[in-house]
C-alpha cells in the first residue's frame, strides 16, 4: 500500500482529533477527550507544543503520532510519545510501524538520549513489540495524575 | 523551621544537581545522572526553557528542589508534570517537600492546566500514600517504556 508519513499541517487537525477519539473510544474513554480542533491548532501551531506525524493515504490521514520534549534531570532533553494511532481499518497495513520509526528518527534528529512513552501492562503484544526494538519496559514505575479537583483541593 | 520557596536561579543549578545525584541515589541508580550544571543553566533558563525550578532555601542553604515542565495531554490539552521534588536527607519531615510540592500545585494553577502528573517507584508505598491523601490518583495498570540513545541508533540502523 502506498502512503507517506509527513508533519501534520494546521489543516490536519480535525483527522488527528478523530483518530484521538478513536483511540479514546477503544479505551472506553470517550467523554474524558475535552480538547477541540481549535485546541489542537493553537497548541501545536502558534504555541509549538507538540510535533504531529501523520500517515496519509492518497490524501486521507489514517493514522498519527503525536510527540513532544520533556526533560529528564539525569538524562536532559528527551522526546515524548503521548499516541499513535492507526485507523481501525488500515491496522497490518505497515503505518504504525511506519510512524513509530519516524518517532524514533525525530528523536535522533533532535539529538536526545531518550525517547519515551506509557503503554497499558494489559497489552502484552505492544509490549512484546516494543521490546523487539530494544525499548525497557518500566514495570515499577507508575503514574500518578492529579486533576482540576484534585488541585483545587491542594489550593484552598 | 524558617524556609522560602521560590523560583530558582542559575546560580542554584550546581546545589540543584547536587540535590539530584542524591535522588538518583535513594533510586538506587547512582551512575544514571550524567547532566552537568552547565546542562541545567544553558535548558532551563532563557529565551525557551526546557523546565521550570523552584527551591527551598534555608539560612542561605539550597535543601530542596522541584522541577516541572508542561507536557501535552491529547485529551485534556497541556498539563504540568513534575519531574523531580528531592529534600536533602538531613532535613526532611520539617515541611519543606510539602511546601515545593505545594507550590507546584499553586503553579499548574496559575498556569490553568487541567492535570499534574508524575511517577513514582512501586515499591515507595509511603509516596504513593501520601499522593493518595492529597487527592492524586496512582495508575497502577500503565507501564513507562523507555528506548535509549544506544537501542534508537540501533533500531533506526536496522530498519534504514
Amino acid at each position: 500500500m502506498e502512503y507517506v508519513i509527513r508533519e501534520a499541517k494546521r489543516k490536519d487537525m480535525p483527522a488527528v482529533l478523530e483518530l484521538i477519539k478513536e483511540l479514546a473510544s477503544y479505551e472506553g474513554a470517550t467523554d474524558e477527550v475535552e480538547i477541540h480542533v481549535s485546541d489542537l491548532e493553537h497548541e501545536g501551531f502558534d504555541e509549538a507544543n507538540f510535533k504531529c506525524f501523520v500517515a496519509d493515504v492518497k490524501g486521507k490521514i489514517e493514522g498519527m503520532a503525536l510527540v513532544y520534549f520533556r526533560f529528564s534531570t539525569w538524562k536532559g532533553r528527551t522526546v515524548h510519545l503521548e499516541d499513535l494511532i492507526v485507523r481501525e481499518s488500515m491496522r497490518g497495513t505497515g503505518l504504525g510501524g511506519a510512524l513509530y520509526k519516524r518517532v524514533v528518527k525525530y528523536g535522533h534528529e533532535n539529538s536526545v538520549r531518550r525517547v519515551e512513552w506509557v503503554v497499558s501492562e494489559g497489552n502484552k503484544n505492544a509490549q512484546e513489540f516494543y521490546e523487539n526494538t530494544g525499548a525497557d519496559i518500566k514495570k515499577n514505575w507508575y503514574t500518578v495524575h492529579m486533576d482540576e479537583t484534585g488541585i483545587q483541593k491542594n489550593i484552598d | 523551621m524558617e524556609f522560602t520557596i521560590r523560583k530558582a536561579s542559575q546560580e542554584d543549578m550546581t546545589a540543584v544537581l547536587e540535590l539530584i545525584q542524591e535522588l538518583a541515589e535513594f533510586e538506587k541508580e547512582p551512575d544514571a545522572v550524567i547532566i552537568s550544571a552547565e546542562d541545567l543553566k544553558r535548558d532551563g533558563f532563557g529565551e525557551n526553557p526546557s523546565f521550570t525550578c523552584f527551591v527551598a532555601e534555608a539560612a542561605g542553604k539550597i535543601e530542596g528542589m522541584a522541577l516541572c515542565y508542561f507536557r501535552y495531554s491529547t485529551w485534556k490539552g497541556k498539563t504540568v508534570h513534575l519531574e523531580d521534588l528531592v529534600v536533602r536527607e538531613n532535613m526532611r519531615g520539617k515541611g519543606l517537600g510539602n511546601a515545593l510540592y505545594k507550590r507546584v500545585i499553586q503553579f499548574a494553577k496559575e498556569e490553568g492546566v487541567k492535570r499534574t502528573e508524575w511517577v513514582v517507584l512501586e515499591w515507595n508505598t509511603h509516596a504513593r500514600d501520601f499522593y493518595n491523601r492529597s487527592g492524586a490518583t496512582v495508575f497502577t495498570d500503565w507501564c513507562t517504556v523507555q528506548m535509549e540513545e544506544e537501542a534508537m541508533d540501533k533500531f533506526l540502523a536496522k530498519s534504514r
